[in-house]
Parts: C-alpha cells; structure tokens; sequence
C-alpha cells in the first residue's frame, strides 16, 4: 500500500493520527536509548584500548590483566545490546519456531535465577513440577527477560509463584522496590521505552516485557503487569499446559 | 594520548560514574594530563558525601546515576561547595540536557575515549570555580 493509500485508508478507521505518530515515537525513542547504550561501552573501550596499548611497554601485567577484562566487559556488553537491538528490530521474525513441548517452568526458572548470580534469594511457591507448552527456547527467553527485569530494577524479596488452573499455569514474579509511576506502567510494552528508575540503574534498550509479551502470546498464553503493594512490580505470565 | 598544556596545575578530581570500567578509564586516562583521581563515586550520594569529607578540585559528574542523579548534585555542590569545578559527563544530551547546564554554568562534554578534552575542561573548571568562589 502506498503512504497515500495508507493515510486515507486510516483516515477512513479512524487511526490516521496514532499509528504514524506510534511510529514516530518508538523511532524517537530507538535513537535515543540506541544512542545513549551504546555510546558507553563503545567510547570506554577505546579509550580502554589505548591504556591497554600504553601498558605493554613496559610491561605492567596487573594493569594489563585489568584492561583485558574491562575491554571483555565491554564488548559483551555491546554484544548484548546488538543482539537485543536485532531482536527489537523484528521479534516476530525472531521468535522461536519448532513445535510446542514440555518445559518444567520452575527448573527453568530457577536454573536462570542461579545463573545471575545476584546473591539474592527467589522464593519460589506453588507447583514445582508445572509444565507448560512451548517452543524450544521460547520459555527460556521469555523466563530470563522477567527474572533479568525483575533483578536489574527490582529489589529484594524476589518471589516466583506457579499456579495450575485448568488448562493453563499462571506464573507471578514479584520484585519489591519503589513505588512506580503510573506512566512507566502503562509504557512498560513500549518498544524502546524506559523509564527514570531503568534509565538511571541498569543498561539495557528497553524491549525485556515486550519481547516476553510477544514470545507469550506466541505460544498461546500472555504476559500482564501491574504494581506490586507497597512497591515494585508483578509480573504475571499464563501460558498452555502440554 | 595528550599531556598536560603549560601552566596547568595538578588537579585532585574526583569521578562520579555508576560505571566501574568509566571510573577505570578516567582514573587511568586523566592521570596523563596532571591529574590525580582522588576518589570515585558510583552514585549522586556518593559524590555529596565525599566532597564533605575531602572536598576535589573538581568532579566529573555522570548524570544519570541511581539514588541521586547528577541534576540534583549540581544545586548541592554550588550551594556548599563554591570552589569546586564541575563537569558534567554524560553519553547523549539532549535540548534539554545542554539547556539545563548552560542555565547552571556546567561544562558538559560527550563520553569519548580520549580523554585530553575532558582534562582540559576540568582544568578550566577548576580554575574558574577558585577564581568565582
């Protein structure tokens, strides 16, 4: 369709002015986080590179040992942010494909907890043995995106809850934390959007819940949040059983 | 790599970033251009307590920091630190950003990985700051 065939055919239901803006605002709002994610890491590590250079001669092999593993820190960091960015870019496209199996969803969970190695504590109630229908890797990633959002702008207790009702097993992770703005919730599912208390804490693009939310609703369930009493944040997860 | 320009004294600066590998690169980058990193600080209170306890010639200040951002630690430092040079460093600004330190009198500069105009910029803040104070 072209821009003007897509302009009156918008215009005829009614979604002429969001959808243009819509688009408008996340590329806004890419360039900007894009910007700001990765000029860190990238000007830090040439700058680390020439310390790293200015250290060989003569030798000074603590020094050296220490710029090696902040330039390692740093490229993993840039690594990471790329591979978001290529996910943001189409996670349809991106999603897993396979057909639907079994995955023990607090297992998983758990391994993915341990492997953050945050020190923290997740309480874990509810079904330990609840399965859950889902393409291979997709609950792994939809799992490490909640718990890695929960422990970059959460704060202890972190607590995850499995439920089975019926057909489908609902999950609720639940991090404490400050009391969010109403904004940062309604804007949670934005592409690109962050809020202060992300922006001010942690790296990251911005696309964790959305990409949970899509690869949810991929295999069948869905993802809602909303603010956790007395501060924080819950995320609830329903997805299929096999 | 540049050195330190003729006439610049050494400088104690202290460098607020939440990033450990920032605070590492300009711990070891401003130390080619006279000046001495005499603490860090990886938060807004961090900062506002060191410059209690042993106020720098000036500080590098990130601005978007966890607990306390760099917006709020201006106000603080030029209330009771006058003679304390500022320069605010920080990966993009925005209108806003550039605006809101223009109004302030900061220094801001963009995050590089050549650190020679960062030094520069402290030199002169500093030496404005005991000039003003």
């Amino acid at each position: 369709m072209t821009a003007d065939g897509r302009a009156r055919g918008d215009e005829a239901t009614g979604a002429a002015a969001s959808a243009p803006a819509s688009l408008d605002a996340a590329r806004a709002r890419f360039i900007a986080v894009a910007g700001h994610e990765l000029r860190t890491p990238v000007t830090t590590s040439r700058g680390l590179a020439e310390e790293l250079a200015a250290a060989v001669d003569p030798p000074d092999p603590a020094l050296l040992r220490e710029l090696a593993g902040a330039l390692l820190r740093n490229a993993r960091r840039t690594e990471a942010l790329l591979d978001d960015l290529l996910l943001a870019t189409d996670i349809t496209t991106a999603l897993p494909v396979g057909d639907p199996e079994p995955v023990e969803v607090v297992a998983t969970a758990c391994a993915i907890w341990d492997a953050f190695e945050t020190g923290a504590e997740l309480d874990v109630t509810g079904e330990p043995s609840a399965e859950v229908a889902s393409r291979p890797g997709a609950v792994d990633t939809l799992l490490e995106r909640v718990l890695d959002n929960a422990r970059r702008y959460g704060a202890p207790p972190f607590a995850l809850q499995v439920e089975r009702a019926g057909d489908r097993v609902h999950l609720t992770v639940t991090s404490g934390g400050a009391e969010l703005e109403p904004a940062d919730v309604d804007l949670a599912f934005e592409l690109f959007y962050r809020g202060e208390a992300a922006v001010t804490s942690a790296p990251g693009f911005g696309i964790g819940l959305p990409v949970a939310r899509a690869l949810a609703r991929q295999d069948g369930g869905d993802l809602t949040i909303a603010p956790r009493p007395g501060g924080g944040l819950q995320v609830h997860v329903e997805l299929p059983v096999p | 790599m540049s050195e330190a320009r003729a006439g610049e004294r050494d400088l104690r600066v202290l460098v607020a970033d939440d990033e450990p590998d920032v605070r590492l690169l300009l711990r070891l980058g401003l130390r080619h251009h006279r000046i001495e990193v005499v603490g860090e600080a990886a938060d807004g209170e961090e900062v506002v307590r060191l410059c209690a306890q042993d106020p720098p010639d000036a500080v590098v200040l990130d601005l978007l920091m966890p607990r306390m951002t760099g917006f709020e630690v201006i106000p603080i430092l030029q209330r009771d630190h006058p003679h304390v040079g500022i320069v605010a460093y920080t990966a993009v600004a925005g209108d806003f950003v550039r605006r809101e330190m223009a109004r302030l009198g900061i220094r801001l500069l963009l995050k590089s990985g050549d650190s020679g105009p960062l030094a520069r910029a402290l030199h002169e803040a500093a030496e404005q700051a005991r000039a003003d104070a």
